[in-house]
């Protein structure tokens, strides 16, 4: 059975209690600065994550990110938050079946994203920190300097 | 900053060749796009006697932001070269829909910095808004463009009401979308800030 369909605005409509039956695969992500600053290391950086549903029509959710190192008694940690709300081409429905509204749509979103974050796939999570992690966490600089 | 727009091509071939120019320079020297050029302009086949641009310029004089705008009746990029960013909805064909593309906002006497790509805040908010002006004195109701993805945080940021119409795809190692815009609420928008920038004068 088929969750959604497209409108004919492009949005795709979606109850806000269907949202967790849409599960989300990576699709890439990248860094925000230009290809020379991408080569050094950094103690933060930045950048953008798109992921979709199979098939077509798809639903389509993209959002930033940063990625800092914490260093606290000489231990370093790194950790990955969402920045900003997400883009995607949904709009949420409310139960009357009223559109809640793009702002609203990702103020849900980003909820969602979050909560969402822990889980891996099969559980229906969505887990892009750990994509980021795995991707840009080497390019991070843990040196002592770079904590000054 | 000054914003112009109208069929160049017939009207202003003077500025339609300047124009090309500075698309080449952009678009070839900076963004390193691999699109049709003769070595000092660019254009490509959507560059027609009928087609609709948009510029502004700087205090200088200079041209800091192009656009370029087609109907969907006739031929367009996102329909003949990326009809798949559209999520698999028929390409639009109405004189109500307008094709927003070769957009960008760069001072080319200003050093390229990181991030900055073709977007520079605040002519690119500027340009989008003439753009949005232009399209309506045209007729359009909504358009539609295919755009580096950057530009979606551009219109977030500036409160445009728009929203994307699929996933983005990868071409040539850029993020490209097809993004919604619809005219009518932006130009409301626009409005109402000009409005409140001319309290806020006063």
């Amino acid at each position: 059975v088929k969750l959604y369909n497209l409108s004919d605005d492009g949005l795709i409509r979606l109850w806000t209690g269907a949202l967790m039956q849409i599960h989300l695969q990576h699709l890439f992500s990248g860094l925000d600065n230009t290809p020379d600053a991408q080569d050094s290391l950094s103690e933060q950086i930045s950048g953008y994550t798109e992921w979709r549903s199979p098939g077509t029509p798809a639903v389509s959710v993209g959002w930033d990110w940063t990625l800092r190192i914490h260093t606290h008694r000489a231990r370093s940690m790194t950790t990955c938050q969402r920045q900003g709300l997400p883009r995607s081409n949904l709009m949420l429905l409310d139960a009357q079946g009223r559109d809640l509204g793009l702002d609203n749509t990702s103020l849900y979103l980003a909820q969602w994203v979050d909560v969402h974050a822990a889980r891996n796939c099969t559980q229906g999570g969505l887990p892009w920190q750990h994509e980021i992690l795995t991707k840009y966490a080497p390019r991070m600089d843990y040196s002592p300097a770079a904590q000054l | 900053m000054t914003a112009l727009y109208g069929q160049f091509a017939q009207s202003a071939p003077t500025l339609e060749a300047a124009l090309a120019a500075y698309r080449y320079q952009v678009f070839v020297e900076r963004l390193k796009w691999d699109v049709p050029t003769d070595g000092t302009s660019e254009r490509d086949q959507f560059d027609r006697l009928d087609t609709v641009y948009v510029l502004t310029r700087g205090t200088d004089g200079q041209i800091n932001g192009c656009a370029r705008l087609l109907p969907t009746t006739r031929p367009y990029l996102l329909a003949e070269v990326f009809p798949e960013l559209l999520n698999g909805m028929p390409v639009p064909c109405s004189d109500d829909v307008w094709e927003l593309s070769r957009f960008a906002a760069m001072d080319l006497n200003a050093p390229l910095t990181n991030g900055q790509g073709q977007m520079s805040s605040p002519v690119a908010v500027d340009l989008l808004r003439a753009s949005i002006e232009c399209a309506a004195q045209y007729g359009a109701r909504r358009l539609i463009t295919t755009s580096p993805l950057g530009v979606e945080r551009l219109l977030r940021r500036a409160g445009f009401n728009a929203h994307r119409a699929g996933p983005p795809k990868m071409v040539h190692g850029y993020p490209l979308y097809a993004c919604w815009i619809e005219v009518q609420n932006n130009l409301n928008h626009s409005i109402q800030s000009a409005q409140a920038a001319k309290h806020v004068a006063h």
